[in-house]
């Protein structure tokens, strides 16, 4: 038992563990180009923001209000094709067209939510799915509007900032850290904030939270909006970066499970889980589509079965609980610099 | 505590969440290095010429990538045994083959990747339009000779200057398809009147039925039926060939894929329609039509890009080193090759610029280029094959034969 | 009015063997209460198994159904102890997602081995068609619905007249109660999960002379599936064969006034509109049931 450290020092270290983390994740996010070796690592870590947007966006549906949706890729394809059509047909500049793709994808969700939240539990996540399918389908079919199965290329113009068109990866890296910086801050905000206790009290019990006054529609249609709005941010981002889309690519039910899935091994009751559990399974999914090839490829799909089941039976809330309670644990030694006495905490 | 935008600001959650991040950037570090251990890096040297290979190894398009590789390696393989890329002191043709799946983005991030470790003077790929469509910005960035059969029109009618496309245009091939067989049953007296038109809902199918159809109407056809279809979600035909045969068609003409040909060819049969079907490349003149359909294959005519019995060489080849029959993918995959060697045999550079360039302005006649039906190919200022010509051709006894032009005939039409 | 005619006849038909490859499905949910959403995937195996059946020993599908729906169903029993019973009484999201999984690795699996091919069987009669007046029966077609109508009738005897399929029924209806009966649940749910998912293969085999199989295929049919079950009222045997022929019907029928690749679209449709009107009292059988005043007495809600 070694001596309590003064108040001051205490409090002063308090704030360092506090800090730090946020230092050093800010400094990680925003130095990558300065550590990572070429561009092909650059692009990896573009998806890996892209892909903890579509994960922050889904767990505020998915893990907030335990809206599980296996159809939010209708969101992505949503904002991408706005954002597309309104370039090609309109020549509007994505800057603006993104911000357009958000809003709309933020409306669909708001008549997205009045017809399926009747429903809920299982009967909710089917309903995704077909929407999902419905989606896909409209989106072949109406062939005049949406370029139908042909899917619409972005044109190339070298070098336009003005277009979001970069001849460097580095600015479409910032541009997706960016988003994910900001989907972070929404996810951190919906969480403290009266929507995020009002979710976590009908999460917890759905009767008592009524009872309290909370309406269940409402809290759940707002957390719709605000999800299908990131998810659409990212459409719009995805259309830009890969200047190409079709239905296959954007209604995409391989992308809506992946939404989840990483969200689920990060973990969906933290605000940051999900961007943890991108950061861990993107790298992953593009190391193993590098190695196998040819017949084994779907192994790899095998692996993010196996994954997301052992997560589910093992550890459920995911990964970011555990590092949070392991840092905890960690900091407190650090602060206090001695194990608590018989006398209580120092 | 502060206050913070009036929520309590513990900072106990950034921090933990800040944390999280940053865990997951090291994981990012660490899988990261292990994938560049694992990743090929090439540094060409001047005694070989990278030649790229962009093709779908995995997912839906996997057999049909798999074939393009084989066409590529097996003509490879033969130019270096007879000595290389003569004008560059006898450099080897290395293939470098990265597999762009069946996914657009996956396809997207291969190129790139392709470009960056291995620097090839040019790119073979990528078997669907769909795929060739989306890595193109990226060679276009790159300046990378992209060479393909892919027939969408689109390709070549878009602007891009790095495109060479070996195939027919889409449109040719729906012209040649109401055009070839209108011919052949007007010269056996029976002249076709009312024609259905029915085909997958994607770039392939929809580009060719707007051509059938430009030229039926031209030609004074009736079409009484405009069907699309979605391949990937055919399970059951039944429904399509019910609407056909209410048409009352002459004849059918069919764009697809190898599954829904099939099936399309099936409920037709069980139907009992009896009008002939004439598909176009694709499903149709697949090997695998011919084994799934058995006996009832026999009689359908398909239009074609080339005819496998002019390879009797390459087909032999073919047969020993693949045990595999050879088929119009992998044929075209080593057409393209040869054209690569030509191409700087004809003026040699690492330049991709200079290829590019030579690839627009010159005629290539040497090797499987002078043996197309054309007898040349020629990319021209827009990069699609001048010569490329359209064949039509029945499925008799199990294989494919030319029927018409009478010039290149090696079979009477069964009507 | 012919083409019509015809088109309710091929939806019939087709609409038999959409009610039979849901049959596993609603079983499974009624006993265990967990929607599988690998229940595709495990139609899919069915579907290779009778290709292999006939590639390597010349059997007919029709013939080794029953075989290759006991293969399957022991392999669902594997599936239900390692994964699926430790969820049983998790979260939704736990019981999406590890089915989800499943479906993943099993799906992935399967391209592995089989590879991206289309495979396809041939039989003698695959053709054929019988005639009846102008109208034409496809017979491959005939033979699935014949199966799904045995099917049903071999499980409805099941159910209620043998002690297991009592227990199960039991167990589907309060499954406290049952445990207080002295059930054994765990042992229903393996039994639930083994029958259902051989039943959905043994649909598998029987529909492959008039189709093709693909690792992909279980996808194709998934959301059909749902569609049926839900509009069979989740939990009835005899539901889930009139949600069927009311799906085919709706879908053959709607080829013939819309195009073709629309055909799934009005499923999607039927099937939000089957929600939309289910979802409003559990308590009372959906109106397919209704209509055709068939009363649920295998499986109702409490």
């Amino acid at each position: 038992m070694g001596p309590m450290l003064p108040g001051r020092q205490r409090r002063f270290r308090s704030l360092a563990v506090r800090l730090a983390p946020l230092a050093l994740g800010l400094a990680l996010v925003l130095g990558a180009p300065g550590y990572l070796p070429d561009q092909f690592y650059l692009r990896v870590a573009t998806f890996i923001c892209f892909y903890g947007v579509l994960a922050l966006g889904w767990n505020l549906i998915g893990g907030y209000a335990d809206q599980l949706s296996l159809g939010h890729a209708v969101f992505f394809a949503i904002g991408a094709y706005a954002t597309a059509l309104l370039q090609v047909d309109l020549g509007l500049t994505p800057w603006v067209g993104v911000v357009l793709a958000t809003a709309l994808g933020g409306l669909s969700a708001l008549a997205f939510g009045l017809l399926t939240f009747r429903w809920s539990g299982t009967y909710f996540t089917l309903a995704t799915l077909a929407l999902l399918e419905i989606g896909g389908i409209c989106a072949t079919y109406f062939r005049s509007v949406t370029r139908g199965s042909s899917g619409i290329s972005i044109p190339i113009l070298r070098d336009s900032p003005a277009m979001m068109q970069f001849d460097s990866p580095l600015p479409y890296y910032y541009l997706a850290a960016a988003m994910l910086l900001g989907s972070l801050l929404v996810s951190w905000l919906v969480l403290t904030s009266k929507l995020g206790y009002r979710l976590r009290a009908i999460r917890a019990n759905r009767e008592a939270a009524q009872l309290a006054g909370v309406n269940l529609f409402r809290s759940k249609l707002a957390a719709l909006v605000i999800s299908a709005s990131l998810v659409a941010a990212a459409g719009g981002f995805y259309a830009e970066y890969i200047q190409f889309i079709d239905p296959d690519s954007t209604f995409s039910l391989q992308l809506a499970v992946n939404m989840a899935l990483f969200a689920i091994v990060g973990g969906v009751s933290t605000w940051w889980g999900p961007a943890l559990g991108a950061a861990i399974m993107v790298p992953i999914t593009q190391y193993t589509s590098m190695q196998l090839t040819g017949r084994l490829a779907p192994l790899g799909e095998v692996g993010l079965g196996l994954i997301l089941i052992t997560v589910i039976l093992l550890r459920p809330q995911g990964v970011a609980p555990a590092l949070a309670a392991f840092w905890t644990a960690v900091s407190r030694r650090f602060v206090e610099r001695s194990v608590p006495d018989a006398r209580g905490v120092g | 505590m502060k206050k913070l935008l009036g929520r309590r600001f513990t900072g106990r959650g950034l921090g933990r969440g800040a944390l999280g991040l940053a865990a997951g950037v090291a994981a990012l570090l660490v899988s990261m290095a292990c994938a560049s251990a694992a990743s090929q890096s090439t540094t060409q040297s001047p005694k070989e010429v990278v030649l790229g290979v962009l093709m779908p190894l995995s997912g839906a398009s996997s057999l049909d990538g798999q074939n393009s590789l084989r066409g590529v390696q097996l003509e490879a393989d033969t130019i270096n045994a007879r000595g290389g890329i003569k004008s560059m002191g006898g450099a080897k043709i290395k293939v470098v083959s990265v597999d762009a799946t069946s996914d657009p983005t996956t396809a997207v991030s291969a190129m790139q990747q392709l470009i960056t470790n291995s620097k090839p003077l040019a790119v073979i790929c990528c078997y669907s339009s769909t795929l060739t469509q989306a890595v193109m910005p990226v060679a276009e960035r790159n300046n990378i000779p992209v060479i393909s059969s892919s027939v969408a029109d689109v390709l070549t009618n878009s602007n891009f200057q790095y495109i060479f496309d070996t195939a027919a245009l889409s449109s040719q091939i729906g012209n040649a398809q109401i055009q070839l067989s209108q011919e052949v049953y007007t010269a056996a007296g029976r002249p076709i009147k009312k024609v259905a038109i029915v085909y997958e809902d994607g770039t392939f199918g929809s580009g060719n039925a707007a051509a059938q159809t430009k030229q039926a109407t031209s030609n004074g056809l009736q079409v009484v039926l405009n069907e699309a279809y979605h391949a990937a979600t055919l399970t059951d035909a039944t429904p399509l060939a019910a609407k056909i045969k209410n048409a009352a068609p002459d004849a059918i003409y069919s764009t697809g894929y190898i599954n829904d040909s099939v099936l399309l060819v099936r409920a037709l049969k069980s139907d009992g329609v009896s009008a002939p079907i004439v598909g176009a490349i694709g499903g149709f003149v697949d090997p695998n039509f011919g084994t799934s359909l058995g006996a009832q294959a026999n009689g359908v005519f398909a239009v074609n890009v080339a005819d496998m019995t002019r390879f009797p060489e390459l087909s032999k080849a073919y047969q020993s080193k693949y045990n595999d029959k050879l088929s119009a993918t992998p044929l075209f995959t080593a057409l393209m090759t040869d054209i690569f060697a030509e191409a700087l045999e004809t003026k040699a550079t690492t330049d991709t610029t200079v290829l590019a360039q030579t690839m627009h302005t010159h005629r290539f006649t040497k090797g499987l280029a002078g043996e197309m039906p054309g007898g040349f190919v020629d990319f021209g200022t827009s990069g699609r094959d001048s010569a490329a010509v359209v064949l039509l051709q029945q499925w008799q006894n199990g294989a494919l034969v030319t029927v018409w032009p009478l010039t290149a005939q090696t079979a009477k039409p069964i009507l | 009015m012919l083409g019509l005619a015809q088109a309710v006849l091929n939806g019939l038909l087709i609409g038999g063997v959409y009610g039979l490859i849901t049959i596993g499905l609603t079983l499974v949910f009624g006993v265990m209460k967990v929607v599988n959403f690998a229940q595709g995937e495990f139609l899919m195996l069915g579907m290779f198994g009778a290709y292999f059946a006939w590639r390597l020993f010349g059997l007919d599908p029709a013939v080794s159904a029953l075989g290759i729906g006991l293969i399957v169903g022991l392999l669902g029993v594997l599936v239900e102890r390692v994964v699926i019973e430790p969820i049983v009484h998790a979260t939704h999201l736990s019981q999406i997602f590890a089915t989800v999984g499943v479906s993943l690795i099993l799906l992935n699996g399967a391209a592995v081995v089989f590879g991206n091919d289309y495979y396809s069987v041939h039989t003698a009669y695959q053709t054929s068609t019988l005639a009846l007046g102008e109208l034409r029966l496809s017979v491959p077609n005939l033979i699935s619905f014949g199966w799904a109508v045995i099917m049903v009738i071999v499980l409805q005897v099941f159910l209620f007249y043998t002690d297991v399929g009592r227990a199960l029924r039991a167990t589907a209806q309060n499954r406290d109660a049952a445990i207080l009966m002295g059930i054994d649940p765990r042992r229903m749910f393996m039994m639930a999960f083994g029958i259902g998912v051989g039943l959905t293969a043994v649909a598998g085999a029987v529909i492959l002379p008039y189709t093709t199989v693909t690792p992909q295929s279980g996808q194709q049919y998934i959301v059909i599936m749902f569609t049926v079950m839900v509009l069979g009222g989740l939990t009835s045997i005899r539901g889930t064969l009139a949600g069927g022929l009311v799906v085919g019907v709706v879908q053959s029928v709607s080829t013939v006034f819309l195009p073709t690749s629309l055909e799934n679209l009005v499923v999607f449709l039927v099937f939000l509109a089957a929600l939309a009107l289910t979802r409003s009292d559990r308590t009372r059988p959906s109106w397919p049931m209704r209509a055709l005043r068939l009363r649920s007495r295998a499986f109702r809600q409490s």
